[in-house]
């Protein structure tokens, strides 16, 4: 794999002075990201966050104030770079006179793309996010998820090794979003870097390789899956009940959350001590342990985790 | 190579937008029946009504040209930053001079297509009631182009600089002023001593001088129109919309888009 970073940022900064008596607005401060080729990145933020000014700054939609932004090591600045690169903005808009084949074909010879080339992949893009038949339909009719899904295909007419993505789920239907999680697999499959702000964190959680969250511009936390969903004190525990122990008297006694299903209890045991009362049991011969777990925190908590632990 | 295709891309589309945008048909339309009404005034008149019509019509074909450079250029490049179509396409490897350049060609092909739709028109009126068609009238109607261009440049280079209502209002001065702009080197001439003269000067040969481009009185008095004037006029049309580009690219190189 090369050694070059996708994207890397150094202390990219981006403040916005809005008029002479305004009080200018710091829209990322210090940002220092590293995302190698291949990896799906998930930046995920509040809204106002700065997720897309920094997206913007990427892709020189605006330009830093201080720092700066590389995408495979070269200055983001410089419009060659976007050659390699592919871009969803947030809110997809495109030109209502075109129909979905003529804003494709545009895209394509932005890129300088041959007429051929062009029309053998807006015919497949078409049909991968589920518009085929749609391509001689003016935009004016379509719907926001079908504007998703469009921007999406004219992201990828160029085969791009980055794709920057932003806000790619919102707009869209559960199937919508169970379609765009399998394209983003299927880019990452085929070793190219998938960058994608979002603040729904259940999708993220399920695409993303590494989480970075940002907070009031600055990146808060990034890490690992595994390294950001850290452990809680609770367990989970399944079992089963030996000669007709009563073990929903127990919970209820215990105060832990049962649920029985099919003669298996699923318990939620709050802490060390209250296991150690749970192996007693299975020691005694009253129930049979099947498996235990201790429970991760998700996405959702580990991300209000980092945001009040900044706060405080 | 590369940078002439990106630059095409951007002017085939923009061409597309305009000769699909409505107010253009209804221009058109406006145009026809103006005409039309040139030719009622012209029963009414005394006077020749070939020179009646001839004099009102190439009037109308530049109005109505300017009309759409002003109300359709101002939006050319300030909406796709308001609606953010701008976003998709800046993210290709795009220069924004090319994009504002392509804009700008799109923008005037189409209108260029309206003007001489319009003064073909005008030809066929003239034609219809017998009138003389003369090379001074095509000569007038090439050259008054070129007034259109300019002022299509006017408003693209708003359109980069600000909202659309502070471009209508200084495109719309500077085409007047451009039209009156002959008046302030006239005063300068009978008044070689005037205060102020320096500054008047200056003005004047910064304002665009609309005058090299309205031959109408030739054209309705059957004056000669020597070549080189509309060889000189069209190079100052030419610069002068090159410098409004310039600008507007520079203006635009490293604007933040919202």
């Amino acid at each position: 794999m090369n050694s070059t970073p996708a994207i890397r940022t150094e202390a990219l900064t981006k403040i916005y002075r809005p008029g002479l008596f305004e009080k200018p607005t710091t829209a990322v401060s210090n940002l220092d990201i590293e995302i190698p080729e291949g990896e799906v990145f998930g930046f995920i933020g509040l809204n106002g966050a700065g997720k897309t000014t920094t997206i913007k700054l990427l892709l020189d939609h605006a330009r830093p104030t201080n720092g700066r932004a590389l995408l495979f090591g070269e200055d983001a600045r410089n419009p060659r770079t976007r050659a390699r690169v592919g871009y969803l903005p947030d809110l997809p808009h495109f030109h209502q006179f075109l129909s979905a084949g003529e804003l494709l074909d545009y895209a394509g010879k932005l890129f300088g793309l041959s007429y051929n080339v062009r029309r053998e992949r807006s015919e497949k893009l078409l049909k991968s996010v589920g518009l085929e038949g749609h391509e001689r339909e003016r935009l004016r009719n379509f719907s926001r998820g079908m504007l998703q899904r469009l921007g999406l295909a004219q992201a990828l007419i160029n085969e791009p090794a980055l794709v920057i993505l932003d806000e790619p789920l919102g707009g869209l239907d559960p199937i919508g979003r169970a379609d765009l999680r399998e394209i983003i697999s299927g880019l990452k499959s085929e070793g190219r870097t998938v960058f994608f702000s979002s603040h729904i964190l259940d999708d993220a959680q399920r695409i993303a390789d590494r989480i970075g969250i940002i907070h009031q511009g600055r990146m808060i936390a990034c890490g690992k899956m595994d390294e950001l969903l850290t452990k809680r004190q609770d367990w989970e525990v399944e079992l089963e009940a030996v000669d007709g122990f009563d073990i929903l008297k127990i919970c209820r006694e215990m105060e832990w959350q049962a649920n029985l299903k099919e003669n298996l209890f699923t318990v939620s045991v709050p802490d060390e001590e209250a296991l150690r009362q749970v192996y007693t049991f299975a020691s005694e011969g009253k129930i049979r342990l099947l498996s235990v777990e201790q429970r991760r925190l998700s996405l959702e908590e580990a991300f209000l985790k980092e945001v009040d632990q900044w706060r405080a | 190579m590369e940078s002439l295709t990106r630059i095409f891309a951007v002017t085939q589309n923009t061409f597309r937008e305009t000769v699909r945008n409505k107010i253009l048909h209804n221009m058109l339309a406006f145009a026809v029946v103006m005409f039309g009404l040139a030719w009622i005034i012209s029963t009414w008149s005394v006077g020749e009504p070939g020179k009646i019509i001839t004099d009102l019509g190439l009037s109308i074909t530049v109005l109505v040209g300017v009309i759409i450079a002003i109300f359709a250029g101002i939006v050319l490049v300030h909406g796709e930053v308001d609606r953010r179509t701008i976003l998709p396409i800046l993210a290709k490897p795009i220069r924004r001079w090319e994009f504002v350049l392509g804009k700008y060609l799109g923008f005037s092909g189409a209108v260029l297509l309206v003007y001489i739709g319009m003064n073909i028109i005008l030809l066929l009126f003239l034609a219809a009631i017998g009138y003389q068609i003369s090379t001074q009238l095509i000569k007038t109607m090439f050259i008054s182009i070129w007034e259109v261009e300019l002022v299509v440049a006017l408003a693209v280079m708003f359109s980069t600089l600000t909202s659309p209502w502070l471009s209508a209002i200084n495109t719309i001065i500077l085409f007047v002023a451009g039209r009156f702009s002959y008046d302030i080197k006239f005063y300068l001439d009978t008044n070689p001593e005037a205060s102020a003269g320096l500054v008047l000067k200056i003005i004047y040969l910064l304002l665009p001088n609309l005058s090299y481009f309205n031959l109408r009185h030739e054209a309705v008095h059957l004056q000669e129109i020597p070549s080189l004037q509309l060889i000189y006029a069209s190079l100052y049309g030419l610069v002068y919309c090159a410098i409004l580009l310039l600008i507007a690219s520079l203006a635009f190189r490293h604007k933040d888009l919202a």
